[in-house]
């Protein structure tokens, strides 16, 4: 948490992503390399991400995970995760360690 | 701090609707049916293993079995699965859930009709039996075609899944002229000749073509091989319609040239996919393979073995015995290949429907630990070992080592379709 405005910055919201987990593959979604981009802008959280492939079921409870996880975080009164499809995911994006 | 990659988004797809999601009880009541035939199918195969390896394959009651496996395993478990994977195939739900829900309905007593008159040799119960299914097979394929005029693009899975209907269609079609030969006997000595046909439409045409289309997007995503070359996956497409077509089309002037052709055609797809399939495996990023994926192997290995088995048929004088293990073969593969997609479609279902909506409101589990991984190995064993073995007995026509086979794979089917009729059933506390 930044200690002058008490908002969660993109880089501390990024991390707080990683409790969103792919239940499939059991990785999260920053090291599955799903999340694209993360916007803090006066408390609305704008969250960019895609999925492996186009169509998978799990499009719901991820959405909702990100959205879950980010109203947790401090200072933020909004939340807008926005799925892409491009540019096209693929496994080269892991960064498993 | 992790980096996340500064791209450029671009304006989403329209993401499917919440109202769009399949029911739960849709594709549920496919799976409880589809794994309730299998263990039937299980449970009579010991019974009739020492005739079906001494080639008299003909028999009613091995017929019985055989439609028990096609229609009642493979079949419905593919009707079920695709309630749930034409949002994936093709960005679009299935059209008329509640038509899947009446095909169900008809489907389930038909067969039961039809294998209770193939095992009592009852002509009517046969007839009456396959013109239920048939009637049912015929609204899943509206169903099907109604979905298919929804979807947003028309690209390579959409043409495959839709030549795999037609196919269906004209596997009833054939298979309704056998039924009715049963009771009214016109085909004469023409009658081995249609069940070739309607046997390799039906796994070629029918089944392998939806395998195929919906594999080549289902098996990236289990095994993150995404990056993996598609072009044997093509190969295998464009031969295996090709094949079938011309088994449908010219059925009524079969000559052996277009028979072997046609069949050389569908080894040739068999050939290909499974080498898509390695691709696919090679080009993981996990480098351990649950149970449903060990399956997957097993069944690709056998079906390059029925290939095998298939063109000593074709170019042999084939003995009884070697017509009989290219059958076991060529079944055997496919019933594994979707015992094995069981176990990554079903717990996927329920985690869904039972374990997402309490995301941010407690711990959720991951996928493989709703079921129990060592019995699922087990499981995955005797159903591999049975198959193996009976075709190795088949061809050695050994009468006692194809029962034990046959008792392998029955105990693997119980523990698999146990387990997971558990799991069907798992509610959240």
């Amino acid at each position: 948490m930044t200690e002058k405005t008490g908002t969660v910055t993109a880089a501390e919201m990024t991390d707080a992503l990683r409790a969103v987990i792919d239940p499939e593959i059991g990785l999260d979604i920053v090291t599955l390399g799903l999340l694209y981009d993360v916007v803090i802008d006066d408390g609305n959280a704008i969250i960019t991400f895609t999925l492996t492939t186009p169509g998978c079921p799990l499009e719901r409870y991820i959405t909702d995970a990100i959205t879950t996880v980010a109203y947790g975080q401090p200072g933020i009164q909004e939340v807008t995760p926005r799925l892409v499809w491009e540019p096209r995911w693929s496994s080269d994006r892991i960064q498993e360690r | 701090m992790p980096e996340v990659a500064s791209v450029k988004p671009q304006l989403p797809h329209a993401p499917l609707q919440a109202g769009t999601m399949t029911p739960f009880w849709l594709p549920a009541s496919h799976f409880t049916a589809g794994l309730l035939f299998f263990v039937s199918a299980a449970v009579l195969l010991p019974f009739v293993a020492s005739d079906m390896v001494s080639g008299r394959f003909l028999l009613p009651r091995i017929v019985a079995l055989v439609h028990l496996i096609t229609l009642g395993w493979l079949s419905v478990s593919i009707m079920g699965a695709l309630c749930q994977l034409f949002p994936v195939a093709l960005s679009t739900p299935l059209r008329w859930p509640k038509l899947s829900a009446i095909t169900l309905a008809l489907f389930a007593p038909g067969l039961l009709l039809f294998v209770i008159g193939m095992l009592l040799t009852r002509s009517g119960l046969i007839v009456a039996g396959a013109a239920l299914f048939g009637a049912a097979l015929l609204l899943f394929i509206v169903n099907a075609y109604g979905t298919l005029l929804r979807a947003p693009r028309r690209e390579l899975t959409w043409w495959t899944l839709a030549l795999g209907f037609f196919f269906l269609l004209a596997t009833v079609a054939f298979g309704g002229s056998l039924a009715g030969n049963y009771r009214w006997s016109y085909l004469g000595d023409r009658r081995l000749a249609a069940l070739a046909l309607h046997m390799h439409v039906a796994m070629g045409g029918w089944v392998l073509l939806i395998v195929m289309a919906v594999g080549r997007r289902l098996l990236p995503m289990f095994l993150l091989s995404h990056r993996a070359h598609e072009a044997p996956v093509k190969v295998a497409i464009t031969s295996m319609s090709a094949g079938a077509l011309l088994l449908t089309l010219l059925h009524g002037f079969m000559t052996r040239s277009v028979f072997v052709v046609a069949t050389l055609l569908m080894g040739v797809a068999v050939v290909a996919l499974i080498t898509q399939v390695a691709l696919y495996v090679r080009a993981r990023h996990r480098p351990q393979l649950d149970a449903g994926l060990r399956l997957v192997v097993a069944a690709g290995v056998l079906m390059l073995i029925a290939v095998g088995l298939g063109l000593a048929v074709l170019l042999t004088r084939a003995p009884l015995q070697l017509v009989s293990a290219y059958g076991i073969a060529a079944v055997g593969s496919l019933t594994l290949f979707v015992a094995g997609h069981y176990y990554k479609i079903l717990p996927f279902l329920v985690w869904n429907h039972r374990f997402a909506p309490l995301v941010g409101k407690r711990p959720l589990p991951r996928i493989v630990e709703l079921y129990n991984a060592r019995v699922a190995g087990l499981a995955a064993l005797g159903l591999a070992a049975g198959l193996y073995g009976l075709v190795i007995a088949a061809l050695f026509d050994a009468p006692v080592p194809a029962t034990v086979a046959a008792i392998a794979f029955t105990l693997g089917a119980v523990t698999e379709a146990g387990q997971l009729l558990r799991l069907l059933r798992t509610r959240v506390a």
